[in-house]
């Protein structure tokens, strides 16, 4: 889903030229287009914001403005209270924290591994290789997960967190190899060169000059791993069975089903979070500078 | 990189003794090459074989039968389903295009901190689950939503209209999903363009709209190609926003397929609607990497 959030990252940093460029740049900006822009960025922001008074509602109802405001389905969420007791949600929060971090480290490992030979080898059928590597970032999802279902029901893996966790990483390794091959693009490669003649080993090199290097490229890999995984419904939907409900597959039944403020909950926590996800790679961005 | 090679072979002190480092090595450990393959076993794995289970599922039942794509093309309510498709994943990226494309012009050309501002703005809605902003907008649609409530207070309306479900709710959902897929791009692009030409362009006595339209708009076209092509193919096989904010009324192929497989457990028709949408997808991509390379429509542009 995510596909263009690899250039996203390196766009927070400030357009190469700077301050001489902007002098002269002016006659490029015009009031209708700054309006449009204006227009745009309201319509993507603002109906997150829309959720936050419902968040806060005090009956079991969509409805704006709410009639009255209470925390209770705030509570309900994070399961305080007697009547809370064993709330779905946080259990489903906590799986999918797991399947998370399970599908992080499996794919961060993996692709970034591949990553070195996409960034430096050249070999016949490179290409090929390279295009089967990174295919499953282009094609329709809802596919990979008929088929990851089909696979499933024979090995009885339906239904189990491991089965769902290596759906997710096939969707994100490509994230990763991505990002840590750009990263290592821009590496002096001499500086390894430079650590290996002064008697460091390969496996020295790699973890105490190009790991610590490439480490920015390697963190921001590992966190759109985590957050494609965290954000997945299709392949839970569809691998989860009864057993393994993550977060986004219970928010899709209560969305589907009953309108209640629980969800607003949800979806407000959810934003939260994203914003921190965004500062925090822009933040591990800025450190590569 | 090449440079280092070169000293290596040069045989001077700096590449001398990695070299034979390397020469002491195992085979394994020399050749990067293979640092490929777990990975690509893992997609083998798990992507590819799934993609072949859905293609065998479509085709036998349990002989090899024709069967399932006869009825996928003959049944007019699948037919109805796969061109309400193609004409909502057309309609959506034309909207996302004509409104993405000068917001990431203005990103490209703002000063530093509007650009940064705008940006975050484009990048918090990407990152929030796409079931947490599909749920935004039944609170802005719904009967006692805001925009009911919001017209009602006004006094346009006297009774709330019902807005939901239908075409406009999935079109401004999706296009509210896809938006930043095509502002990214574009911006990518757009960043690395030059502005001495155009200026130069101006200097000669083309209009504004002149060298914009012969000088910018050429240079920045890989990136509009890009996003053309991404927003579609993601349009095609969208699932949640046509579902949930469509309703029946703007059935998608992705719903279908989901209704087919967990409901009506008709496998080989879920199956053969899968390769079809594969298959479309699939011929979209090749054309395309043929054209630009696929490393553009994974990087975004870059």
């Amino acid at each position: 889903m995510t596909v263009a959030t690899t250039t996203s990252t390196a766009a927070l940093e400030p357009a190469p030229g700077g301050r001489k460029r902007f002098a002269r740049s002016i006659q490029w900006r015009h009031p209708a287009l700054a309006l449009l822009t204006a227009l745009v960025v309201f319509y993507l922001v603002f109906p997150l914001l829309v959720t936050i008074p419902i968040s806060f509602n005090s009956i079991q109802r969509i409805e704006f403005p709410p009639t009255g405001y209470s925390t209770r389905w705030y509570a309900n969420f994070l399961g305080i209270g007697e009547e809370n007791r064993n709330s779905r949600w946080l259990s489903a929060t906590w799986l999918s924290v797991r399947i998370a971090l399970a599908t992080s480290v499996l794919s961060t490992v993996l692709g970034g591994l591949a990553a070195i030979p996409v960034a430096r080898a050249q070999f016949r059928g490179k290409n090929l290789v390279q295009t089967l590597l990174l295919l499953p970032l282009v094609l329709p999802v809802i596919v990979l997960a008929v088929g990851l279902f089909l696979m499933y029901v024979p090995l009885r893996l339906l239904g189990s967190p491991m089965g769902i966790v290596f759906g997710h990483s096939v969707l994100a390794i490509p994230y990763v190899t991505i990002i840590v091959a750009a990263t290592l693009k821009n590496f002096d490669e001499r500086l390894e060169w430079a650590a290996m003649s002064l008697g460091a080993n390969r496996t020295r090199t790699l973890l105490s000059v190009t790991i610590p290097i490439v480490r920015p490229g390697i963190i921001a890999g590992a966190l759109f791993a985590f957050i494609t995984s965290f954000d997945e419904l299709l392949i839970a939907l569809f691998v989860s069975g009864a057993r393994a409900v993550t977060l986004p597959r219970l928010l899709w039944d209560f969305v589907r089903s009953e309108a209640s403020p629980v969800i607003a909950v949800v979806s407000v926590l959810l934003t939260v979070f994203s914003i921190v996800a965004v500062g925090l790679v822009a933040t591990v961005q800025r450190e590569r500078r | 990189m090449a440079l280092a090679i070169r000293t290596a072979e040069q045989g001077d002190g700096v590449g001398e003794r990695p070299v034979t480092m390397n020469r002491r090595l195992p085979a394994y450990r020399r050749d990067s090459r293979l640092l490929i393959l777990p990975a690509l076993a893992f997609q083998i794995t798990f992507f590819f074989i799934p993609l072949v289970m859905v293609a065998r599922e479509s085709l036998f039942d349990p002989d090899l039968t024709g069967i399932h794509y006869g009825e996928v093309f003959t049944n007019p309510v699948y037919r109805k389903v796969l061109l309400q498709t193609l004409r909502l994943a057309v309609i959506v990226t034309a909207i996302a295009v004509a409104f993405g494309y000068p917001v990431a012009y203005f990103i490209a050309h703002a000063r530093p901190v509007v650009a940064a501002i705008t940006l975050i703005g484009v990048l918090v809605p990407l990152w929030t689950s796409l079931l947490a902003r599909t749920y935004s907008f039944q609170v802005l649609y719904g009967r006692e939503g805001f925009a009911n409530r919001l017209l009602i207070a006004i006094g346009v309306i006297d009774e709330p209209l019902s807005l939901m479900f239908n075409a406009f709710t999935a079109i401004s959902g999706m296009v509210h999903a896809l938006l930043p897929f095509v502002i990214l791009p574009c911006l990518a692009v757009m960043r690395g363009i030059d502005r001495d030409y155009t200026d130069a362009a101006k200097s000669l006595g083309a209009t504004p709209w002149r060298a914009f339209r012969h000088v910018y708009f050429p240079l920045a076209k890989p990136g509009l190609v890009t996003a053309t092509i991404l927003t579609f193919i993601l349009a095609l096989g969208f699932f949640v926003t046509p579902v949930v904010l469509g309703g029946t009324t703007e059935f998608t192929v992705a719903g279908l397929i989901q209704l087919q497989m967990q409901r009506t457990l008709n496998w080989g028709l879920g199956g053969a609607l899968s390769v079809v949408l594969l298959v479309f997808t699939g011929v979209i991509v090749y054309l395309y990497q043929r054209r630009y390379g696929f490393d553009r429509l994974i990087g975004g542009g870059r």
